[in-house]
């Protein structure tokens, strides 16, 4: 396989590879399907380090983005299928572990609760600012402006990347 | 001229939610407008972070086996500081001690640094060039040294050789214009114990108090050592003078201008301390009477 060392896929994977399975489950719900997007994006990474861009974001947030993007390719397949997923959604969520995670989650918890919401359903679900205004019964430009307002939000709080 | 409808659009752009006539007008504007561009990838790095908000949990460690054979790489242990949590190290913050945040970017650093380095065997033919001309570059240096260091050596050897042979000259003219006087003695040396085959003369004017010595069939003196001649009269002998013997046995010595010369009954040579001493303490080696 091209582009990538072994020896560092395996130290990449050490260090996130419950990150990114996380994100997956929260995305899925189902641990069995989020395993597969791990095993996916980590062989992706691996194929395609050279694509890594340092300027462009941290190793993790690299990892989660294509995590997210398989992620949510799964949830629109079984959407599709009208499925549903196949084990319970993870239990109560604990705190995080790194400085990191604690600052997204405070500059998330910054956000007024309707803003979180239609911003949830657009990270964690991937619906569009059309679904989303169906889903919340709420006008498109009111969801345009929710969602504008707390992207804005977040990026006043959380500053450069680390 | 700012397109604010564009840039209203970005935070949406990022997040992915654009639909319809919203996603083609950023589909078309966006490539024209750089600074919007660099507005896009601000907030999609915003969006990148949202990721760290989600529990970390380990996957199953028949992935990580799978994962790593499939890439052929044998299986190892995770490291203990590894940052994959367990379920259960995930509900127990407290485990997770108070430096969780400096491992965290411990942890993203060297992610960075691996990634970097696996990115960058791409061009591991580039870099076995780049190594090829510098180790040439060094190696070349290191034999500029050398060359350096070898014409310095012979440089010194070079003024040594000189400098040998302006004493010699200067011994030999010495020796010719001793000969030339009418006063002008000659006496013979003959080698002793240590040095049977050294034989030598000396010529001097006891009026000028001028003397040559002209040996020969001298061994190297040893380490530390030298040959030091000896000019004696009714006393004690004196010091007449320090010196080697060359590759070939040979000494030409112009003697110290010493009184003892008017009533010089002997010559004599012993080998002593290389720095010379007022008495001789050493096994002679060359010794004549003067005639």
């Amino acid at each position: 396989m091209a582009g990538g060392d072994p020896h560092a896929l395996a130290e990449v994977y050490d260090l996130f590879a419950g990150l990114v399975n996380g994100l997956a489950i929260r995305i899925l719900r189902n641990r069995s399907e989020a395993e597969d997007v791990v095993q996916e994006v980590f062989v992706q990474a691996w194929r395609q380090a050279g694509r890594f861009d340092p300027r462009r974001g941290s190793v993790e947030a690299w990892l989660c983005t294509i995590a997210r993007t398989r992620a949510l390719d799964r949830l629109r397949r079984r959407a599709a299928r009208r499925e549903e997923p196949g084990e319970a959604a993870p239990g109560a969520t604990p705190p995080p572990r790194t400085e990191e995670a604690l600052a997204v989650r405070k500059a998330l918890d910054t956000l007024s609760g309707d803003q979180r919401r239609a911003l949830e359903l657009a990270y964690y679900e991937g619906l569009t600012q059309t679904e989303i205004a169906e889903r919340l019964g709420e006008p498109l430009g009111t969801i345009k402006t929710r969602i504008r307002t707390a992207m804005i939000r977040l990026r006043d709080v959380l500053g450069p990347t680390p | 001229m700012t397109d604010e409808r564009l840039l209203e659009m970005l935070p949406l752009a990022a997040l992915g939610v654009l639909d319809g006539a919203d996603r083609a007008y950023v589909e078309a504007r966006l490539p024209g407008d750089e600074g919007a561009r660099q507005e896009l990838l601000a907030f999609e790095r915003v969006v990148a972070r949202i990721a760290f908000a989600a529990d970390p949990v380990l996957p199953g460690p028949d992935l990580r086996a799978r994962l790593l054979a499939a890439a052929g790489v044998a299986g190892r242990a995770p490291a203990p500081e590894s940052g994959a949590m367990t379920p259960e190290s995930a509900a127990s913050p407290a485990r997770a001690g108070p430096r969780a945040g400096e491992r965290g970017r411990a942890r993203a650093g060297r992610a960075s640094t691996l990634l970097a380095l696996a990115a960058a065997l791409a061009l591991a033919a580039g870099l076995v060039v780049v190594r090829h001309e510098r180790d040439l570059a060094r190696r070349e240096a290191r034999e500029a040294r050398l060359e350096a260091k070898t014409a310095a050596g012979e440089a010194r050897r070079a003024i040594d050789a000189r400098d040998a042979a302006h004493r010699r000259l200067a011994e030999e003219e010495a020796l010719r214009v001793l000969l030339a006087r009418p006063g002008t003695r000659v006496a013979s040396l003959a080698g002793l114990g240590p040095a049977p085959d050294a034989h030598g003369r000396v010529v001097w004017d006891p009026a000028s108090l001028e003397a040559v010595l002209l040996a020969g069939g001298l061994a190297s003196a040893p380490a530390g050592r030298a040959y030091e001649a000896w000019v004696i009269a009714e006393g004690a002998p004196v010091a007449a003078g320090v010196f080697q013997a060359d590759a070939e046995g040979r000494a030409t010595v112009r003697l110290s201008a010493v009184e003892e010369l008017e009533r010089v009954r002997t010559f004599a040579v012993t080998l002593e301390p290389a720095g010379g001493t007022p008495a001789p303490t050493g096994p002679m080696v060359l010794a004549g009477a003067a005639s």
